[in-house]
């Protein structure tokens, strides 16, 4: 018995040190986006202000591609296979990617599309925000909300929660460590040089390369721009997503667009912003930094 | 001790038992059956592109079958080939017979749907369209795809299936298929003259009260979306049931496996056209359920409804 015991301890131990050699690895990195990303002339009521604000980065995709190319649009793209579906351009083929922000329903109907995670401290700055962008949001009696507290409260109704963590629409992790949560919590941080810098992790990454010629798959990315109109985002599927009907109420929470990675040119629009130049890998173990500094124009 | 020792070897003999059981184990009773008469794998030839005006045009234009699964892990389904007209053309396959899901809501319920579906009439047709040089099946014998070998630029071998149906689905733009009894149609758009197309209708699931799954279905020129003005056909999917009508097929009169073609033609169950109209025009399926529950001992002949005391009570699901 005590020799199968200790058998069976060897064993598990040496299964620790074992190595599959798999091509699997969490691929790490930064991305960089101007300061003009982030800054635009808003009109209220008549008077312009130019403002430079997170509020104003979208929901960021990054993709892992076989190669990008300039030459498909105006913008660089990652290639595009076969096209042979009348109306539907080719796959691009993604081997994986992830988003920095996503499209979260903050818990009003006004609010569908229109809030990204990671770009709000508290729920004051959501109902300040739409208030400084002209577009103060009201709620179901149609009532203007003034108070984040309150904004909180129909969070914590509507989902059915009874943390911020759970509702995941305000910082609630101190990532800088400095023991406030704040503007450096959220997931873009403003540089000294005015450039916006976020982290992210790609999880659980298998990894691809061009074994004749060397050099991996290419990291590519872009930024959704909110709408001039309503600064919303044009990832999102408005009546999709969380659905809730309570009495004369009825709510569509939204949600992430389909083909994000595969069909990127579907959504990108004028004002929004990718990577030219994207990030080849030369290893798996690479860091990588992505700079996201072409705004689209005149499509 | 001596007990503990008796259970272990008992364990062992019956592990031995079951091993040996399991070496006879098939699985086949987790397939549908196979349908005496009825073929598998059907080819129905070169089909001519028709001109379709008008309901009645649909009607005569169309083709009808029956079509039985394999009984066991092999693809059952009907193929045809047509021409490339160098215009559209809509493929359109209304498949035995129709589904509703049970409107059960406390609040809202749709009364119209209120009344359950007799799921067991009801089978699926999926529908993929491509040039028929890439279609690897063979026709009459063996249900294939449409896939070739692609590689990307890092020289990673990916499958893709050349197939030119476009039918959206709820996460992306096309490969989708529209679901059990549902009509699946898509336009193969500016299609190459005399170059022959394959039409590949793989038999999803053949309905559980006969395993004979019957289908009506159109060829017709032009877009599926010019078709349906024609036939002022309006967005609802439900109304697309009018295009073919009768795919319910009456094997006892029938006499054959078909194909028939046109509605004049094809042995239809008796009452199904009625049912079936009634269905795409929006009438009360719930009234006309109850009426059939009372006129039909549906517990010994076929009802085209389901059972109201198999009703599930609101958020049950």
């Amino acid at each position: 018995m005590r020799f199968s015991l200790l058998m069976t301890s060897g064993l598990v131990l040496a299964g620790c040190s074992f190595d599959e050699n798999l091509p699997i690895e969490n691929l790490f990195g930064t991305v960089v986006l101007p300061e003009d990303a982030a800054t635009r002339t808003i009109v209220v009521d008549g008077i312009e202000d130019t403002v430079t604000d997170v509020r104003l980065i979208g929901p960021v995709v990054l993709g892992l591609y076989p190669d990008i190319s300039d030459s498909i649009f105006q913008y660089t793209h990652p290639v595009i296979g076969p096209s042979f579906q009348d109306g539907n351009p080719g796959d691009t083929f993604p081997y994986g990617g992830t988003t920095i922000g996503d499209i979260r329903f903050a818990c009003l109907q006004e609010l569908n599309c229109r809030v990204s995670s990671g770009r709000y401290v508290n729920y004051d700055e959501i109902v300040d925000w739409q208030a400084r962008v002209g577009q103060p949001i009201e709620d179901a009696f149609g009532d203007t909300v003034t108070s984040g507290e309150y904004l909180r409260q129909v969070c914590f109704d509507i989902l059915e929660a009874s943390s911020d963590d759970e509702v995941r629409i305000i910082a609630t992790e101190d990532r800088n460590g400095d023991d406030v949560i704040d503007n450096g919590d959220l997931d873009f941080v403003q540089r000294t040089d005015g450039q916006w810098e976020a982290e992210f992790i790609i999880w659980q990454q298998e990894y691809f390369e061009d074994l004749e010629n060397g050099g991996g798959f290419t990291l590519w990315g872009w930024m959704d721009s909110p709408s001039d109109e309503v600064y919303g985002f044009e990832t999102c599927l408005p009546t999709n997503g969380f659905q809730d009907q309570e009495y004369n109420v009825a709510v569509d929470g939204g949600r992430q667009g389909r083909d994000l990675l595969n069909r990127p040119s579907d959504y990108i629009q004028e004002g929004d912003w990718v990577s030219q130049e994207g990030f080849q890998y030369q290893s798996v173990n690479d860091i990588a930094e992505l700079q996201i500094g072409f705004q689209v124009e005149d499509l | 001790m001596h007990t503990f020792k008796h259970m272990m070897q008992l364990g062992g003999i019956a592990a031995g038992l079951l091993t040996v059981v399991a070496c006879d184990y098939s699985g086949d009773f987790l397939f549908p059956e196979s349908a005496e008469e009825v073929d598998t794998v059907i080819d129905l030839g070169e089909i001519d592109v028709a001109v379709v005006t008008s309901a009645d045009d649909a009607a005569a234009a169309a083709i009808y079958g029956q079509v039985s699964a394999t009984g066991d892990a092999t693809q059952s389904g009907v193929t045809y080939t047509f021409t490339g007209t160098g215009g559209d053309v809509c493929v359109w396959v209304d498949p035995e017979f129709l589904t509703w899901n049970q409107s059960v809501a406390s609040r809202g319920r749709v009364n119209r749907w209120a009344y359950p579906d007799n799921l067991n009439d009801d089978g699926d047709l999926d529908v993929q369209v491509g040039l028929a040089i890439y279609y690897n099946g063979s026709p009459g014998e063996a249900i294939g795809d449409f896939a070739i070998r692609y590689e990307d630029s890092l020289g990673n071998p990916i499958e893709i299936e050349l197939n030119e149906c476009v039918i959206p689905s709820m996460q992306a733009s096309a490969n989708g298929h529209s679901g059990r009894g549902s009509v699946e149609s898509c336009t193969i758009s500016n299609t190459q003259p005399g170059v022959s197309y394959v039409v590949k209708m793989s038999a999803w699931s053949t309905p559980l009260d006969d395993d004979r799954l019957g289908y009506g279905l159109l060829l017709a020129d032009g877009s599926c979306r010019g078709l349906r003005t024609a036939l002022s056909i309006d967005e609802d999917t439900a109304d697309y049931e009018c295009v073919v009508p009768g795919e319910a097929i009456d094997w006892e009169v029938a006499n054959g496996p078909g194909p028939w073609f046109g509605i004049s033609e094809v042995p239809t169950v008796a009452g199904a056209l009625a049912f079936e109209q009634a269905y795409c025009t929006g009438e009360r399926l719930d009234e006309l359920c109850a009426i059939e529950a009372d006129e039909k001992d549906c517990s010994v002949e076929a009802c085209f409804c389901g059972d109201p005391t198999d009703t599930p009570s609101g958020g049950q699901f």
